[in-house]
């Protein structure tokens, strides 16, 4: 208030006082936690680039025979990739935060490779980011909390 | 004042005069100085040639068919919004007075639009009048806002009329309603037209209730008035026909807030 | 017959009350099904009415404390100094009072532009602390004062704050508080003022969230305005007494 002399003789002066405080209370607490609870709220995940692995495939040089040959090459894990689940992650940018989408994509594997836990990516040269964690039940288009980078 | 030594008394006296420093300085700095450079403004042409035009600024604001189509929905906003309002305000004001002395509550109705923040409930105006194509929806709006200053002086006029008054004009057979006209009426006359006066310097300022409702700097045509004409002018930086608009308004109010004043002097002696 | 014109006089208060009311129960009423997720985006997902609303609470209090110490003085001033031309410089108060914002919102931006305070918080607050309102309405009621309390101040002590802080304001803080409540008000609901002057969204208020209402969803829009209304009627409820009591303006003269 303006200042604080009241005088005596208002019926109802302490319940409106702590209405009050409640009130700004209620508002500052808000405040602060407000950002952090909108987070909180959102799918958790994680992204990343897909990293290389390591693929053995049958090799068939010009004028020679087969043979097993290994290759580095981005690889997805194959949980991920059979369910369907694989976003992308855009940005947007407020004055307020940075708010990330989820963006649902397809990918083209190479079946000719192999590695028992990943798939290989047929674009050698594929370096989105992938949501690689907390995919489960998401859609396209959804806001997410990022929780870990790694660029 | 006490009789104290004379030059005690000047002491004093600049003193008191003192006070007033603070205030005069900051109308002086914000308001005064700032307003006559603005009338400067409606002199020249340009910022940059400063070229004195004298009142060409003001025929051609004058000759703008907006500045006309806003003068002219500010005056109907005058002429038929504050005669209601008045009208409603002494109603609800002897109503209250002497019908409901005991809810003290029902005054909260009145009086709680003139605090409230126009914001609020634009959009529940909104919601209920979107589909009206005239002004009627301003028009509740503002007698909807501005009930309260006029009843809040209104009341405290009622009551300070002696209980007196009303047993001498009973035992001479008045009653009810004539008791009220040729009583009350007179006693209040002077209230009832400084209420006039905030409702129409209060009707200068419905822009921000229109401009909530309409959303936007071009409402339709009915909802124009002198404030938009200025903002918009504001936005395009057209200082010329801003500053000669803000002036023939400003002279406007001037002339009508006189008026009234020396009438009222006038009145009473 | 009475009764009917009671009856009456309720249904009308009823009416006035309406949109009040209307507003606090559609802010539980989103999209057609009762619940608080309007109240849930705008707290989680809105943040800038944090930012907003803050700017509101500064503005309306710093502006209120603020011009209620300038006005004490300038009112006293009024009441006790005797000067020439005292009276032409109250009537000029009264018209500058009167002054639709419009008209002087330009000498307003171009006087900050020029001070260099254009799109500042300090922009906003100390055009609002001069404003004549406070100054009239004050000087009014302080024609009931009595002067014997000051005349006695005066023996005791030569300072000025002094005798205004324990001799004056005592005597008129009904009208001190109902004069704030208004001010408050004002400011609280002030529009023209940060959209045209202010810049920066950073310091904008919340009257300007509500302009703005293409980027904000609808059913954020009614919980937004209960939030709004909150701390005037806060204010309201613990000085309505007063704001009946101290305003007595129509004694102009």
């Amino acid at each position: 208030m303006k200042q604080t002399k009241k005088s005596s003789g208002k019926k109802h002066f302490l319940p409106l006082l702590l209405l009050s405080v409640l009130f700004y209370g209620v508002m500052l607490l808000l405040t602060l936690t407000a950002k952090d609870i909108h987070l909180a709220r959102l799918p958790q995940v994680t992204a990343s680039r897909l990293g290389n692995v390591s693929f053995t495939y049958l090799f068939t040089p010009e004028n020679g025979e087969p043979r097993i040959a290994t290759k580095q090459m981005p690889g997805i894990p194959k949980e991920l990739y059979d369910s369907g689940q694989i976003f992308t992650v855009t940005t947007k940018v407020t004055d307020e935060m940075t708010y990330y989408y989820a963006k649902k994509i397809s990918l083209k594997v190479d079946s000719s490779k192999e590695n028992d836990t990943h798939y290989a990516i047929s674009d050698s040269f594929f370096r989105d980011m992938i949501i690689l964690s907390g995919y489960e039940n998401l859609k396209d288009g959804d806001e997410v909390n990022l929780i870990k980078e790694e660029k | 004042m006490a009789t104290v030594k004379p030059h005690k008394s000047i002491r004093w006296n600049t003193k008191c005069l003192l006070c007033l420093v603070p205030s005069l300085l900051g109308l002086l700095l914000f308001y005064i100085i700032p307003y006559l450079r603005v009338l400067y403004y409606s002199l020249i042409n340009n910022q940059f040639k400063k070229d004195f035009v004298g009142l060409k600024n003001y025929i051609d604001a004058i000759q703008n068919e907006y500045f006309r189509l806003a003068f002219f929905n500010s005056i109907k906003l005058i002429t038929v919004c504050v005669p209601v309002l008045i009208l409603l305000a002494i109603a609800v004001s002897l109503g209250l007075t002497f019908l409901l002395k005991k809810l003290r509550l029902v005054r909260v109705a009145f009086i709680l639009p003139m605090l409230l923040p126009t914001a609020s409930v634009v959009l529940f105006f909104r919601a209920v009048f979107g589909q009206v194509e005239n002004e009627l929806p301003l028009y509740l709006l503002f007698i909807w806002k501005n009930i309260g200053i006029c009843i809040i002086l209104l009341t405290a006029a009622l009551t300070t009329i002696e209980d007196e008054l009303y047993e001498a004009a009973k035992l001479d057979g008045a009653g009810g309603f004539s008791l009220h006209v040729k009583i009350t009426l007179p006693l209040i006359l002077p209230t009832i037209s400084f209420s006039t006066l905030m409702a129409i310097v209060n009707s200068f300022k419905i822009f921000r209730e229109s401009y909530l409702y309409y959303g936007s700097n071009y409402p339709p045509d009915y909802g124009y008035t002198l404030q938009y004409y200025m903002n918009n002018n504001f936005l395009k930086f057209d200082y010329q026909a801003l500053a000669s608009s803000s002036v023939l308004t400003s002279l406007l109010v001037a002339a009508i807030v006189s008026a009234f004043l020396l009438a009222e002097r006038r009145y009473q002696r | 017959m009475k009764q009917l014109l009671r009856f009456l006089l309720l249904l009308l208060a009823a009416v006035f009350f309406l949109p009040t009311l209307a507003t606090i129960l559609l802010s539980f009423y989103p999209d057609g099904q009762v619940g608080f997720s309007g109240y849930d985006e705008l707290f989680f997902d809105c943040f800038r009415f944090y930012t907003m609303f803050w700017n509101s609470v500064l503005y309306a209090y710093v502006i209120t404390a603020l011009q209620l110490v300038v006005i004490l003085p300038a009112a006293f001033a009024f009441s006790f100094a005797r000067f020439k031309g005292k009276e032409a410089l109250f009537f000029f108060y009264i018209i500058l009072m009167m002054m639709p914002l419009q008209v002087m919102i330009l000498p307003n931006y171009i006087g900050l532009r020029d001070m260099g305070i254009l799109n500042t918080r300090a922009g906003i607050i100390l055009p609002m602390i001069f404003s004549p309102f406070g100054v009239v309405v004050l000087r009014q009621y302080m024609k009931s004062m009595d002067g014997s309390v000051i005349e006695a101040m005066r023996l005791e002590t030569n300072s000025m704050v002094r005798i205004l802080l324990h001799a004056v304001a005592p005597q008129v803080k009904v009208c001190l508080y109902a004069v704030g409540l208004f001010v408050f008000a004002e400011c609280w609901n002030m529009l023209e003022q940060p959209m045209l002057l202010l810049q920066d969204e950073n310091l904008k208020t919340l009257t300007v969230f509500f302009s703005d209402t293409k980027n904000v969803s609808d059913q954020v829009l009614y919980p937004a305005s209960v939030v709004f209304m909150i701390p005037i009627l806060l204010l309201y409820l613990f000085f309505h007494r007063e704001l009946e009591r101290g305003l007595t303006l129509h004694e102009t003269n």
